[in-house]
């Protein structure tokens, strides 16, 4: 039987001290309503001592479905919804970092199906969904306190130029596929902003 | 010096299986720099014939007025206190009469608002906003488990007349969260008297 896809991981180094990792799988559970959940682990490793949050990303039986056609059409879609949920942490934690907190609720809510429960009138959806949203921003709050600390410590005076840009730069990392792991210590050990943003040859 | 209110109490009884105690408790949370306030909402499902119970706690609002009134007197710091309490309760109450009532965009504001999640929405800082919707989900949550058990009730007592007999439930709840001198609300008989009378005599009996 067709019980869990492949793990999706990335890894972000916040400093020598702290560094994370996000991964996503498809589980098969037959009492959800899709028959299978994207859960999302964010593993914090600090000193050497590991904490692991968990949430549900979303609720899908498409990898399931897809077992009629084959086996290996169904890991490679499992497969992209670890992916997906991978990139959509990646997304929400650079939304954080660039502030965008009106982007940042509608996204979470509206994947979440709260305003749907609103608009339905649906009481077990929005609750559902709220707290679904809550788990999820949980994960999103200490991925970006970790960094948003980090960036405090080492850029006390552009702190706000320095979060924008590492944000853009999460999510450049979540979209390349190739990469699995984003070092942030290069970024904070810059001269500045300019040193970053300006190609050296110029 | 106030450290904690008195314990505020609601019981609604949902079947001869089931009920449910909504509590609540004003506490100080002293902090290394300054003292502040919050107040957790307890709900406590008990089934008499199988004599076990289940607790859930979550945050219910922050609040620091019982702190600030102590400087006056300490006695109206620990009425304050005992007030929040009870509203806590109420406001608990009246989430879950929303619910059924399906006054879904109601019941999303009074829950997100609890924790100022609007104001904060337009703070530069995402964590105020991100720990806002973490605290409104902790306390849905609970409103989610006390709505299923009396939506399930309900769907296996009267399967063709869900909806009509969820709002009546949710308007006796909302009045519930109100009053001050009721403590019990028994669903039971409100129950089976609305499954006797047709919509047209509730509409009328209401008017």
């Amino acid at each position: 039987m067709f019980a869990k896809g492949p793990v999706v991981r990335k890894r972000i180094i916040v400093s020598n001290e702290v560094e994370f990792e996000v991964r996503a799988r498809w589980h098969f559970i037959p009492v959800t309503p899709g028959n299978g959940a994207t859960k999302v682990i964010l593993s914090v490793r600090r000193n050497g001592k590991v904490a692991e949050f968990r949430a549900i990303w979303a609720f899908s039986d498409a990898p399931f479905q897809k077992v009629r056609l084959g086996l290996r059409e169904a890991i490679e879609e499992a497969r992209n919804e670890a992916n997906w949920a991978v990139w959509e942490f990646c997304y929400f934690l650079s939304l954080a970092l660039q502030r965008k907190t009106l982007s940042l609720q509608d996204d979470m809510l509206l994947h979440f199906r709260v305003y749907r429960g609103m608009q339905s009138k649906d009481s077990w959806t929005l609750l559902d969904g709220l707290e679904l949203a809550g788990e999820w921003a949980k994960l999103v709050k200490i991925a970006y306190i970790y960094i948003y600390s980090e960036i405090a410590v080492q850029r006390p005076t552009d702190l706000n130029d320095f979060e924008k840009f590492i944000g853009e730069q999460i999510l450049h990392f979540a979209d390349d596929k190739e990469t699995e792991v984003f070092d942030l210590r290069p970024i904070l050990q810059a001269k500045s902003l300019a040193e970053l943003v300006v190609p050296q040859t110029l | 010096m106030v450290v904690r209110s008195k314990i505020a109490k609601r019981t609604i009884i949902v079947s001869d299986n089931l009920e449910m105690e909504v509590k609540a408790r004003w506490y100080r949370v002293c902090e290394p720099d300054y003292d502040t306030g919050e107040t957790r909402v307890t709900l406590v499902l008990r089934y008499p014939k199988k004599g076990e119970r289940i607790v859930l706690s979550a945050i219910s609002s922050f609040d620091e007025a019982p702190i600030l009134l102590e400087k006056h007197s300490e006695a109206a710091a620990k009425e304050d206190a005992d007030m929040a309490a009870d509203a806590a309760v109420g406001i608990f109450l009246l989430i879950l009469g929303l619910g059924l009532q399906h006054r879904t965009g109601d019941m999303a504001k009074q829950l997100l608002s609890r924790f100022d999640y609007e104001v904060k929405l337009y703070r530069p800082d995402p964590r105020e906003a991100l720990s806002s919707l973490e605290l409104a989900s902790q306390l849905g949550k609970l409103v989610r488990i006390a709505y299923a058990y009396i939506h399930c009730d309900i769907v296996l007592s009267h399967p063709r007349r869900v909806d009509e007999i969820e709002v009546i439930v949710g308007r006796r709840l909302a009045e519930f969260s109100w009053d001050r001198v009721e403590r019990t609300l028994d669903l039971r008989p409100l129950i089976s008297q609305v499954s006797r009378k047709t919509l047209k005599e509730l509409a009328m009996s209401e008017i």
